[in-house]
């Protein structure tokens, strides 16, 4: 039966790792991509003329 | 690129989570189970891939620092940061797994070989470009610093190995890894899917980490325009 | 002008600097002295004579030196920070290459003079004199040394350049010279056994082998790490 916990936990680490790194991306990419469009909104209204 | 990328992603995200299925599967349900070890040698399925494909990620790493180095383009560097953070995940999971895997296997949860020592060393130079990045006031200069250190760390790698291996020559482990046992099939085709699935999650995670960063870049550049317009 | 006139230029710059206050032969020394009693304490001389001083005192001796190094090189780049002396450098008509043999050179005569003090003390202090071949210890000490001067005036520019000091330094200096300071104390443990050099001829020679690499290696990128950030 202890044999079982090891192999639990092994999987489990390497899934939970996974998934927060996935986690942390998504949260990174999501905020920057926010602020960008927001920019861009704000450059846009600044100067419409512009390239 | 930016249109491209959500299908080249989702792709990439949808072969990965198929193929860590299909390797499961394998794993769980096809695999026979050791004689000796018992089921708990089914981590070794995982380990092995993982630690594979951070070797993997320090040859990306060295490949993309000498392409930035050389020509100066962000996109290098993009792939030098996506495969220097990719691959220091990559590195704690072995990390973490291996020590999981050893103490029902030898009795120990930690030894100095070769291998499991340059895994360490290794983890501690990713981070320290991490770390060294995270200091650096512009993209350009955390681009240089991350290009220089990844050169200096992935020459590295094979000198630690080398060295460490004939320094244990010196201590011989007394208990530990030793020569491996042979593979049943079922195994080997178990293995070979695992391997498959992490490489292409590893793809997956390193395309995401590039988009990030190209998205970082953009943001930087329209911060730098916003502020001259004022 | 010439590589090795640059190279010389500043490196007899640097060490000009050091010769007035000895600022950075008197901290780093200073440092070392404490981390050698520190070691004094946490392994006891009935200890070392138990396990016999060859296979204790080389790692003293090395932790103490890599330590030491942190704190001196970081000092020796310190002098460039102020007014920015280093884009200064970058700037100059000069070989990139040749700053870093320059400040190379200049770190690693400070590292040999505080050898010169640090290692008779080590031996003396853990009662490893019995057996010990000096040559071959001289030859070990000089061949390391150089190895991790190089490699700690790489990493050194880049943690300066960073506007960062001795902790950052030991984070990226400290793994990648795992081969260096592991070669480092198997030599050192056969030049206190009295071995002939022989007996670890290999690392030696390997040692030797990265120093030439860690060399070229950091002539091709110093370029990059002085570049204006």
């Amino acid at each position: 039966m202890k044999s079982y916990a090891f192999l639990f936990w092994g999987y489990l680490v390497v899934w939970a790792g996974i998934v927060l790194y996935l986690a942390f991306l998504g949260t990174r990419l999501a905020r920057a991509g926010r602020r960008l469009e927001a920019l861009e909104r704000r450059l846009h209204e600044r100067a419409p003329s512009a390239r | 690129m930016t249109r491209r990328f959500p299908l080249v992603y989702g792709t990439l995200l949808a072969v990965s989570a198929l193929g860590i299925a299909l390797a499961l599967a394998q794993i769980f349900l096809v695999a026979p189970e050791e004689r000796v070890m018992g089921a708990v040698q089914k981590i070794f399925y995982i380990h092995v891939p993982l630690a594979a494909v951070t070797f993997l990620a320090v040859f990306v790493l060295l490949v993309g620092a000498l392409g930035y180095l050389t020509t100066g383009r962000p996109v290098w560097d993009r792939l030098a940061v996506a495969a220097c953070e990719v691959g220091w995940v990559f590195c704690t999971l072995v990390l973490i797994t291996g020590p999981i895997w050893a103490k029902p296997a030898w009795g120990v949860w930690w030894t100095w070989e070769a291998k499991i020592t340059t895994t360490l060393v290794l983890w501690l130079l990713l981070a320290g470009i991490v770390v060294a990045r995270g200091y650096a006031t512009t993209p350009e200069q955390a681009a240089r610093v991350g290009a220089v250190l990844g050169v200096v760390a992935a020459l590295d790698v094979p000198i630690v190995y080398k060295a460490v291996d004939w320094w244990r020559g010196q201590h011989p482990i007394v208990f530990g890894p030793g020569r491996g046992d042979p593979l049943a099939p079922g195994m080997g085709r178990a293995l070979l899917l695992s391997m498959l699935a992490v490489t292409v999650l590893f793809s997956a995670l390193v395309v995401l980490r590039m988009r990030l960063a190209a998205l970082e870049e953009a943001l930087a550049a329209a911060e730098d325009a916003a502020g001259r317009s004022w | 002008m010439s590589f090795l006139r640059a190279a010389s230029a500043i490196a007899g710059k640097d060490l000009r600097i050091e010769g007035r206050t000895f600022r950075t032969a008197a901290s780093t020394g200073l440092f070392a002295l404490v981390v050698l009693v520190v070691f004094a304490f946490a392994f006891d001389l009935d200890t070392v004579r138990r396990l016999g001083a060859p296979r204790v005192v080389p790692g003293v001796l090395w932790v103490t030196l890599s330590f030491a190094s942190i704190v001196g090189l970081t000092r020796a780049f310190e002098i460039e920070r102020q007014r920015d002396a280093l884009t200064a450098l970058a700037l100059a008509p000069v070989d990139r290459g040749a700053v870093f043999a320059g400040k190379g050179l200049a770190s690693l005569a400070v590292l040999l003079a505080l050898e010169l003090v640090l290692v008779p003390l080590t031996l003396i202090f853990f009662d490893a004199t019995d057996t010990v071949s000096l040559g071959a210890l001289a030859l070990v000490l000089l061949l390391h040394t150089v190895g991790l001067a190089e490699l700690g005036t790489l990493f050194g520019a880049v943690a300066s350049r960073l506007g960062r000091g001795e902790a950052l330094l030991a984070i990226l200096l400290l793994p990648a010279a795992t081969p260096l300071l592991l070669s480092a104390v198997q030599c050192t443990k056969g030049a206190l056994a009295g071995d002939p050099l022989s007996e670890n001829a290999r690392w030696m020679l390997v040692t030797a082998g990265c120093d030439v690499l860690y060399f070229l290696v950091a002539l091709l990128v110093f370029e990059s790490v002085l570049e204006e950030g």
